[in-house]
């Protein structure tokens, strides 16, 4: 079940008459964690959704491996590529256990089966929720029913996992926690792409870094490619402190840069 | 590469309880045959009560067609019995389906008008002298309305559905079936008529036959497993549109089949029993906490739950002390009401955090 790469290809969208996307390629490798940065309304979660099937593009292509995704029964879709949506919330006080087991619906599984389900099992350690299994999520702290939400998406075990802030409602140990997790999946040779703000944890997790702007890719890279000073001020309008560690890249958004001084 | 992080220590360790420990806790296991062995001494009592109060072996009798009262048992209080079992059904299903969908508690046919509008879809048909009694004419009028109704409040109410935008639109299109109802009343050419569509607006079980269940089954049948084969789906949906799609759920194809099954079942009980409100809202809702607020697991206890409500109302009616029969649509929407607003009552702060 892994080592599919996902393509975008001149990937454009349209939302509510306002271009979105424009010329966008980008490719998740398997065995690659790719962190999607970019300011607020820049399209990345759009583009999130161009590559999990649910949106269709108004031009351009995306290609899972060498199959058009536009062309895949959705079940096939869905075994393919987990999708974690932005600020997720369960309608019903399901039990914790019983969310994540909706993950394995794709697989002809789901809450009758998921208690004995290794894969619902493997993702709840993984995020550090089995102690609340039975708990309805609804009852959850926000953080917790965070890694419940991405207990849910693991429990897919898909070639490909896009997360839509993932870590937003996380509190430090936790980000990292999760975060940590992602870099795992990517390691056992997923394709995992991560929309996220934090620059820090960006630079810290990431395989490759790529930067959306006003709907079009400025940047794609390596984070010490990416995450430099300059780009830094050209897209975010701040100045980062950088610092090359022995154990990875520090990048921390200091002040903003006063307009125009760009 | 990146650094590898602190995270792998601190996410594994063991836990006291394990997942697969919980399995036991699975509540509900008791719930459907509780349900069939009250809806079995509901519809006992249905078939003992009326003008003649019969002995439980008098009914065996009628039902076998022996001795003076089998006419009375088999084509009275027979017809009565299965009417508010097949209609109970599929009110209380309709709404589990529909609570479903819209990811809310306070989703119900009777809250989005569709038995008003289905009604007036009957009315219509009566008004205009297409239809007498029996015609499908009738039936078809109802769900065509009803599934106009439904579908006006979803595409109103939008995807994220909010409480208050639901029950707006709900309101909205109940009233105007209702001012569309009156309007036909008050300019109907004969006291028949008046009649006829007065029946209508008084959800009753009386003086219905056995041509009643035949016109009413293969709808309540095609509705019902319309909703029922969307289980799985409506599961998936707890956790939103875009995650249940990213699922390989067809979201289109599961509004469609719950706006088309709520329709075809609840504007066919309307064609024959008139407008029997809240039996939708309430039976999920006593049911839903045992089966562990499963959408899938709500449906089949929701709809026994609707039968036994409406053929236990039905039994009300008939021992309560009044001059003429109550109306059974009357007494649910007595007991529904205040249910309602308990609900409201219980979700008030989400309904005031929603945006206006």
């Amino acid at each position: 079940m892994t080592g599919l790469p996902l393509s975008v290809r001149g990937v454009a969208a349209r939302l509510g008459g306002r271009q979105v996307l424009d010329g966008v390629d980008l490719t998740l490798a398997p065995g690659s964690l790719t962190a999607i940065i970019g300011p607020n309304g820049a399209g990345k979660t759009t583009l999130m959704r161009v590559m999990a099937g649910l949106v269709r593009p108004a031009a351009g292509t995306v290609l899972l491996g060498e199959r058009l995704l536009a062309s895949l029964p959705a079940r096939e879709r869905a075994r393919a590529i987990a999708y974690l949506p932005q600020g997720g919330s369960v309608a019903w006080p399901l039990p914790a256990a019983d969310v994540v087991a909706l993950g394995r619906v794709p697989h002809g599984g789901g809450p009758a089966t998921g208690r004995t389900d290794p894969a619902v099992s493997r993702a709840m350690r993984a995020t550090d929720s089995e102690a609340f299994a039975d708990r309805p999520v609804t009852a959850l702290s926000g953080g917790e029913r965070a890694r419940v939400l991405l207990a849910r998406a693991l429990a897919v075990e898909a070639p490909v996992l896009i997360c839509d802030e993932p870590v937003a409602a996380l509190d430090p140990r936790h980000q990292l926690a999760v975060m940590g997790v992602l870099a795992d999946e990517a390691r056992r040779g997923r394709a995992v792409a991560v929309v996220m703000h934090d620059l820090a944890l960006a630079a810290r997790y990431a395989d490759r870094v790529a930067i959306l702007a006003s709907g079009k890719l400025v940047a794609a890279g390596t984070p010490q490619a990416v995450l430099t000073p300059a780009i830094l001020a050209d897209v975010f309008g701040v100045h980062a402190l950088h610092e090359e560690r022995p154990d990875g890249l520090l990048v921390l958004p200091w002040r903003p840069l006063a307009p125009g001084s760009v | 590469m990146p650094a590898s992080g602190p995270p792998g220590e601190a996410m594994d360790g063991e836990r006291a309880r394990t997942v697969e420990e919980a399995a036991a806790h699975r509540p509900g296991r008791w719930l459907v045959p509780a349900l069939v062995i009250l809806l079995v001494a509901f519809s006992a009592l249905s078939l003992m009560l009326g003008p003649a109060r019969l002995t439980p072996a008098a009914v065996m009798d009628g039902l076998l067609g022996n001795g003076g009262v089998a006419v009375v048992v088999r084509d009275i209080r027979l017809p009565r019995t299965l009417l508010a079992i097949i209609i109970g059904a599929t009110l209380g299903l309709a709404g589990a389906a529909l609570q479903g969908l819209l990811r809310n508690p306070l989703a119900a046919p009777s809250v989005f008008g569709a038995p008003q509008a289905a009604a007036l879809g009957a009315v219509v048909v009566i008004y205009f002298g297409y239809a007498e009694v029996y015609s499908p004419a009738l039936p078809l009028a109802a769900i065509a309305a009803s599934f106009l109704s439904v579908l006006v409040v979803i595409l109103v109410a939008g995807e994220s559905a909010s409480l208050v935008v639901l029950v707006l639109a709900g309101l909205a299109i109940s009233s105007l079936a209702g001012a569309a109802t009156s309007l036909a009343i008050s300019l109907s050419p004969n006291a028949f008529a008046v009649t006829e569509i007065v029946f209508w607006l008084m959800g009753s079980l009386e003086d219905r036959t056995m041509r009643h269940v035949a016109l009413v089954s293969p709808f309540a049948l095609v509705g019902a497993a319309l909703l029922l084969s969307q289980g799985g789906a409506l599961r998936t949906l707890a956790l939103g549109e875009e995650a249940a799609r990213s699922l390989g759920v067809d979201v289109r194809l599961l509004r469609l089949a719950i706006v088309t099954g709520v329709a075809v079942g609840v504007g066919a009980s309307v064609a024959v029993a008139g407008t029997i409100g809240f039996v939708g809202l309430v039976a999920p809702h006593i049911v839903r906490p045992l089966v562990g607020h499963d959408p899938r697991r709500t449906l089949v206890p929701a709809a026994l739950a609707g039968a036994v409500l409406l053929t236990a109302a039905d039994c009300a009616v008939r021992v309560i002390p009044s001059a003429s029969e109550v109306k059974v649509g009357v007494l649910t929407a007595i007991v529904g009401v205040p249910f309602f607003l308990y609900i409201i009552l219980r979700r008030r702060a989400e309904l005031a955090g929603a945006p206006a």
